[in-house]
């Protein structure tokens, strides 16, 4: 006897059962476990959202709060560099010398400001030296040129000297030719200039 | 020569006779700006006044030229010694001597009798300072006091000294050039001793500009700026460390620092040739152009030292 036949003959039995209740509590179970379970998940899902969320926004906060934090320690440097004390200038341009290597208008703008403007030898020098970064930079190279026509302290000339002969920087050699027959040019200061001459036109 | 244009020089000789007075001055806060080419022993300390006492013995003569001329243009001069030459003399005061005045080509001479004025005092304000030995302009004026070398003087007196006391609070701007806005070869004239400058224990800002001088520091804490063209530049640490920002530039002297071991600096050093016996960390180290370019370390590198010797020799000693 199989199945089938055994339901068959024994039909009249099974539609007299009736459902007991510990079924009616189990499939309640499986409703509730079926019904509920999507929007807990949902619930989980979006709480993960969130937390992702303020994640990212304490992220992003703290990376404003850097650029921010950059921004004003460009300020700051900038600051120091028309700073009263040399020694506060200095430590200005040789910051600006080891940590900013991208070329920024702002920065070169103030550097070449103390390269006409300061009082203090060692801080022009710094500032050549700073400039130097940007060796393709025209406004740079003009610059240097310009300010070996007005420079009068013996060592900042040979330094200038020497960057635009580093530069191979043909424009400079009107400047270097005065230098060399002006009577009011130190003796060293005429040597290095006729050995940039020297150096540009090999 | 072509060079040398005849100008006018009245040239005069004096006994001095001064005892070692001080000059006080009251300055602490400001700039002391020093432009001259004389030698001078500066001290730094905690007090309220600039103190000026003159080492040299001023019983001793002392040849000074004034030019007449202005020397705008730059031209030398000669000035005329002849007459007086052979009295010039380190040792005993010369009681009469002959004064050579008026221009090259038309010199006339008169004697003095030294003698005459002794147990006196020579009267007027500008000559106070000549009778304290001090043969240099003061000026103070827009928070600076100005120590300037008087227009057209010469030194010839190479013991010409000065002992000088300076608050810390202050801030000391050196100008052995003397402070010429153009510090070219236009220097009417241009002498040097070979007797060191020197600074020391003094905590203020300094900075220092010279050609040839040679100077040194001892117990400077910085920020120091030093650039010379040919002058060397000995830094010594012996109670104290650097603690301020060291900047040195010089194209052909050496520099030699000497500091203790535990010593927090960094330093950037270019030269000819760098020698060591201090235990520090090479961050980099490249040669280009038969110059050697170093970044040291000693501890955390706090102190930042910029050391530029150009053709010259870097020396960093460890104090013992």
């Amino acid at each position: 006897m199989n199945l089938k036949e055994h339901i068959q003959r024994h039909k009249n039995e099974f539609d007299d059962q009736e459902m007991s209740f510990k079924s009616d509590a189990i499939f309640k179970d499986r409703l509730k476990t079926a019904l509920h379970q999507p929007k807990k998940s949902k619930v989980v899902y979006l709480r993960f959202i969130s937390v992702a969320a303020s994640i990212i926004l304490v992220f992003s906060v703290v990376f404003w709060m850097q650029t921010s934090n950059d921004d004003s320690g460009i300020k700051e440097l900038l600051a120091s560099l028309t700073a009263e004390s040399a020694g506060e200038r200095l430590e200005g341009v040789y910051k600006l010398d080891e940590e900013f290597v991208k070329e920024d208008s702002k920065i070169i703008n103030a550097l070449l400001n103390i390269l006409h403007e300061d009082t203090n030898a060692n801080v022009k020098i710094a500032t050549i030296e700073a400039l130097l970064k940007f060796p393709s930079n025209e406004k740079v190279r003009t610059n240097l040129i310009t300010a070996l026509e007005k420079e009068t302290v013996p060592l900042v000339q040979i330094k200038l000297i020497k960057s635009l002969s580093f530069l191979r920087e043909n424009r400079a050699q009107k400047p270097l030719e005065k230098i060399i027959n002006s009577k009011q040019s130190f003796p060293i200061v005429k040597n290095n200039a006729a050995l940039a001459i020297n150096q540009l036109n090999q | 020569m072509k060079s040398i244009k005849l100008v006018a020089a009245i040239t005069f000789l004096a006994v001095l006779t001064v005892s070692a007075q001080e000059k006080k001055i009251k300055f602490s806060s400001g700039t002391l700006k020093i432009c001259s080419s004389k030698n001078f022993v500066i001290e730094g300390y905690d007090g309220k006044e600039v103190i000026i006492k003159s080492l040299h013995d001023t019983s001793k003569v002392r040849l000074t030229s004034r030019n007449t001329n202005s020397n705008k243009n730059g031209n030398s001069y000669s000035y005329a010694t002849s007459g007086v030459k052979g009295k010039l003399s380190t040792k005993a005061p010369i009681s009469t001597y002959t004064i050579a005045r008026g221009k090259s080509n038309n010199l006339f001479f008169s004697r003095t009798d030294e003698g005459k004025k002794e147990g006196l005092k020579r009267l007027g304000k500008k000559q106070e300072n000549n009778e304290l030995g001090i043969y240099f302009t003061i000026e103070q004026k827009n928070g600076e006091l100005i120590f300037k070398d008087k227009e057209g003087q010469m030194m010839m007196w190479g013991n010409e000294k000065y002992s000088i006391k300076i608050p810390n609070s202050l801030k000391l701007n050196w100008d052995t050039s003397g402070c010429r806005a153009k510090s070219t070869n236009s220097a009417p004239f241009v002498m040097y001793t070979s007797t060191i400058s020197s600074l020391s224990n003094f905590n203020g800002e300094a900075e220092i500009t010279t050609s040839l001088s040679n100077f040194k520091l001892t117990d400077v804490t910085g920020p120091v700026s030093i650039n010379s063209i040919g002058g060397n530049v000995t830094v010594d640490f012996d109670k104290k460390k650097p603690l301020k920002l060291y900047s040195v530039y010089t194209n052909n002297g050496f520099i030699d620092i000497t500091m203790p071991a535990t010593s927090d600096v960094n330093v950037d050093a270019n030269g000819a040739a760098i020698y060591s016996d201090l235990n520090l960390n090479v961050i980099s180290d490249t040669e280009s152009d038969g110059q050697q370019h170093m970044k040291l370390k000693l501890k955390s590198g706090k102190v930042k030292m910029k050391l530029e010797a150009g053709h010259g020799t870097i020396y960093l000693r460890k104090k013992k």
